[in-house]
């Protein structure tokens, strides 16, 4: 694991999925009881060789649910290392189907069995999830440990909310934390973009949210005018989920958000982030 | 400082993994091989295996899958400073196996261990691995096999300090961050340039309390 930059040249891509129904070949990750994570299953075979880059894609068709999924690795003896922690997918209400598509810079060693898990808001629903990984990756830099997730509310299944108030078009006052002192030193995150918990817009408009560093009342952003919109027959937000960015934010920091939206009619207006930050 | 040719040769590649060359000599090396052989189903993997003293276990630094639809024609690996052993192979899994001229390149440098240690984790404490006053260039290797997997992983950060001046304040500038067992079982950091002072500790977060082995290099 040399920590130097890494060549980019000649990478190769393996997928870690097995067939099943439908457009979308994947890995069905059964989603229990409401809001708790169902057993960890198989995603695909062992790895061919090391990965430095993960690209997760989670689809479902069945219903209007809040999915969050984990990704790890399985040890011989059965535990799991998880890699990648609560990745969003939002509810929907009209079409029931949508895909969310995750990238992350991650090591996966030679050799590993991934496996994954899910929970939503409805149980019994499945989802689908397929996993393509690349023994390099677009920066030429040795895959991250892990991802550090900020910001969910496991108890619904979401992110945290952020909601513009009445006035269109303005700035909360105030930001919302979304993590009071991030866990390690973050170089590089990824956001998700839920719906807020509205399955049921009456309308359409487009937001912009800022993601913020530093203490109550000094928030400096870092991340400005991100646009999101929505329309009344998806419901959903779009886009769910935010290239990855790079940064440089101290292990401690607080982080926050607000965002604004043409449209103020109260549940339009709001939607959920997740931060996936990496070291 | 001059480079030249260390060794180089022509593989018939093998579905089974095959050795280049395996450098004792102390120096600074990288593997120049010829893929435009390959074809489009051809792929396999370069891997380079190091020592970090002497009497050290050998590990897998860095395997390197190779595909023959790339853009390019030659794979040069990452230089390595290499004191003790480098051994660099070749395997080539898929396609139909062929004739790879390759060489090892070398620069006129006589890397040399520092210092070197075993050090017990204690979870949660930052440990120092040393502190290094003198005017050279340095790095980092450390032995990863210890390291564990699992619901509870072995979880790690390998720190690097400098100072500016031999007066200035000391300050961090890099955190690797490392998580359960690996495969590449060897990590080198980049190596740095340090007129003044230059510290490496290392601080294991989670899991196991292990035995780690580290060397410091140095080229002067």
């Amino acid at each position: 694991m040399p920590y130097q930059f890494q060549q980019t040249q000649d990478a190769r891509f393996f997928t870690l999925v097995s067939s099943v129904g439908g457009n979308i070949n994947g890995a069905n990750l059964f989603a229990a009881a409401p809001n708790a994570k169902g057993a960890w299953t198989n995603v695909g075979s062992p790895t061919p060789y090391t990965a430095e880059m993960l690209n997760v894609r989670i689809y479902q068709a069945s219903a209007a649910a809040n999915f969050l999924v984990d990704i790890g690795i399985k040890t011989t003896a059965g535990s799991v290392q998880t890699l990648l922690e609560n990745l969003n997918l939002p509810s929907l209400s009209t079409v029931n189907q949508g895909l969310s598509d995750y990238g992350f810079p991650i090591h996966v060693p030679r050799s590993s069995q991934l496996v994954g898990r899910a929970q939503c808001t409805t149980s019994g629903l499945n989802l689908v999830v397929a996993v393509h990984a690349a023994a390099a990756n677009p920066w030429g830099i040795p895959g991250r440990a892990k991802a550090y997730t900020l910001g969910v509310n496991s108890a619904n299944s979401r992110g945290t909310t952020l909601d513009t108030g009445g006035v269109a078009n303005t700035k909360t006052g105030s930001f919302v934390v979304i993590h009071s002192a991030v866990p390690a030193n973050l170089k590089a995150f990824l956001i998700a973009i839920g719906n807020g918990g509205d399955v049921s817009r009456t309308g359409s408009g487009a937001g912009l949210f800022d993601v913020a560093v530093g203490p109550v009342g000094s928030e400096t952003t870092i991340l400005p005018n991100f646009p999101w919109m929505f329309e009344s027959t998806r419901d959903s937000p779009s886009p769910y989920t935010l290239p990855i960015m790079p940064c440089d934010i101290k292990s401690g920091t607080r982080i926050s958000a607000r965002q604004q939206c043409t449209n103020n009619t109260a549940g339009d207006r709001g939607i959920d982030i997740i931060i996936y930050g990496l070291p | 400082m001059s480079v030249s040719v260390n060794t180089s040769g022509t593989l018939s590649t093998s579905t089974s993994e095959q050795d280049l060359a395996t450098i004792t000599s102390a120096g600074v090396f990288q593997a120049v091989i010829d893929i435009s052989a390959l074809n489009f189903a051809d792929a396999g993997f370069i891997r380079e295996y190091y020592k970090l003293t002497s009497g050290g276990t050998e590990r897998l630094l860095k395997e390197y899958p190779i595909a023959a639809y790339s853009a390019d024609a030659i794979f040069i690996t990452t230089p390595r400073v290499s004191p003790f052993s480098l051994r660099y192979s070749l395997q080539q899994d898929l396609g139909v196996t062929r004739s790879v001229p390759w060489a090892i390149h070398a620069l006129a440098s006589t890397p040399v261990l520092n210092t070197n240690n075993t050090q017990t984790t204690t979870i949660g404490t930052e440990h120092t691995l040393a502190t290094l006053t003198t005017g050279k260039t340095f790095q980092l290797c450390v032995d990863l096999n210890p390291l564990g997997g699992g619901s509870s992983p072995d979880e790690l950060y390998i720190r690097e300090y400098i100072k500016p001046t031999s007066g200035g304040t000391e300050q961090i500038f890099e955190e690797y961050s490392i998580s359960g067992a690996m495969v590449e079982k060897m990590f080198i950091s980049i190596p740095r340039l340090s007129a003044a002072s230059l510290k490496y500790t290392l601080l294991q977060y989670a899991g196991t309390s292990r035995n780690i082995d580290w060397a410091i290099h140095e080229i002067a």
